[in-house]
């Protein structure tokens, strides 16, 4: 086996600069959850393996707009984001918990997160409801997307060549945060399913703003547009509820796999979505 | 061939760090795990390789005294940190109070898991003395065992929180 060429950049400067000059030969390793698994199945075989590890990418800053997730950060540190007990961070931190056991959040990194596949990946969900930006360093500068745009399904991505991920940007917009994960086991095994919903209502309890996303119907977590659109100026009643979780199923494109039928995926979706809304209207 | 022709770059890496209080060295590739130098390199027999993706919990080793595991861990990480192994809490003359209860409580039938399972209620103790039944069973939700039904486990962790130990 060809040794392979350890890239240690100390800073995102020297990261991109490295990365450039390895003209796509070298494989991005954070927390190492993927890349790890990926290389001793034999499915990963990279000729240099750039570690963002001692870059400086790792930490959250918190201000009135925005919770800004340094790449490396490990979905550990997300986990503990509850207090206050509403908002973004407590969004972050009731999906992030649900990650995996210790161990992996310990790991994981909110950066890797956004290139891991099916079925696993699942705070993807709540970063969509959550209206994440994904922050992008290159040769030419940085530049943001959203995470909507970025995720392409089955861990592609629209990353650039020569691009690096350094921060996800989630704003810290007023509203209450719902999320619901339905899997065969607790800790360890992937979610069959994960919805999650952001919702703003107005002084008389009509929904203002509502974002909803579905993970495990398809090759990649998506908007549930049509009900979002649906529930706009209205109360959040059993109806209106129900209605949403109908359309976001709609919008499903869930395929047969080893843990789950297509059928009973899109049955799911709507219930989750159902259950996540509910959970968002808030004390 | 070289990628990158800049002191950032080495593809033989040797690695220093303390394992089980003694300080160790060796000789690693960028991408070899901690599971792979501790077995094949350090002869630490405790820490299995299982599914070798993250899923199982049997090559489970505290870094610093967290859990990790030891399959998705690249060795170098470890430099200049400690890693624990069952190796480091016991030995059969002198048994960790957790060693002990996992043997009094029939927690361990083929064995296989045990120092995973230990390790990981070690961590859990040392940061939450006395945790409660679902913060045990949420624990050792990343472990798995398929001989006890884990009942026995969680009584073994339990008669350990009790006491007060360690």
């Amino acid at each position: 086996m060809a040794n392979i060429e350890l890239l240690r950049p100390r800073s995102v400067d020297e990261a991109v600069d490295l990365l450039e000059r390895s003209v796509g030969a070298a494989t991005v390793l954070a927390g190492g959850v993927d890349v790890m698994a990926g290389y001793y199945a034999g499915l990963l075989r990279p000729r240099a393996v750039l570690y963002l590890g001692e870059a400086g990418l790792s930490g959250v800053q918190t201000t009135a707009q925005a919770i800004t997730l340094g790449a490396t950060t490990p979905l550990l540190r997300l986990a503990e984001l509850g207090q206050p007990s509403n908002g973004a961070g407590a969004a972050l931190a009731a999906a992030a918990s649900r990650v995996g056991t210790r161990a992996i959040q310990i790991q994981a990194t909110i950066g890797g997160h956004l290139f891991t596949r099916p079925p696993y990946g699942d705070l993807q969900t709540m970063l969509l409801a959550l209206d994440a930006r994904v922050r992008l360093r290159g040769a030419a500068g940085e530049r943001e997307v959203s995470l909507d745009t970025f995720l392409r399904g089955n861990g592609e991505t629209t990353l650039g060549p020569g691009e690096l991920v350094t921060a996800v940007v989630v704003p810290n917009a007023p509203g209450h945060a719902g999320y619901e994960r339905i899997a065969l086991t607790r800790g360890i095994g992937p979610a069959l399913l994960t919805a999650a919903a952001w919702v703003d209502r107005d002084a008389d309890g009509r929904c203002r703003v509502a974002r909803i996303a579905v993970g495990g119907a398809g090759p990649r977590p998506y908007r549930a547009t049509r009900a979002e659109q649906a529930l706009v100026g209205r109360a959040l009643d059993d109806v209106a509820l129900r209605e949403a979780g109908a359309l976001a199923a709609e919008q499903a494109s869930p395929s047969d796999d080893t843990f789950a039928s297509a059928w009973y995926r899109r049955k799911v979706a709507a219930v989750a979505v159902e259950r996540a809304l509910r959970a968002a209207q808030g004390a | 061939m070289s990628v990158a022709t800049t002191p950032a770059a080495q593809t033989e890496l040797v690695v220093s760090f303390t394992l089980n209080g003694r300080p160790v060295q060796v000789r690693t590739r960028a991408l070899d795990s901690v599971l792979a130098v501790l077995r094949e390199q350090l002869q630490i027999g405790s820490v299995r390789v299982g599914c070798n993706e993250g899923d199982c919990g049997v090559c489970t080793v505290l870094l610093d005294g967290e859990p990790h595991r030891g399959c998705l861990l690249p060795a170098f990480v470890a430099e200049g940190r400690e890693i624990t192994t069952v190796e480091g809490l016991g030995d059969v003359n002198q048994l960790h109070p957790l060693q002990r209860a996992f043997h009094e409580h029939f927690a361990s039938q083929c064995g296989f898991c045990t120092p995973g399972m230990i390790l990981t209620a070690k961590s859990l103790l040392d940061r939450s003395p006395a945790p409660s039944r679902e913060e045990i069973v949420a624990a050792i939700s990343g472990n798995l065992c398929r001989c006890t039904g884990y009942r026995s486990i969680i009584r073994a962790i339990e008669s350990v929180a009790q006491q007060g130990g360690r």
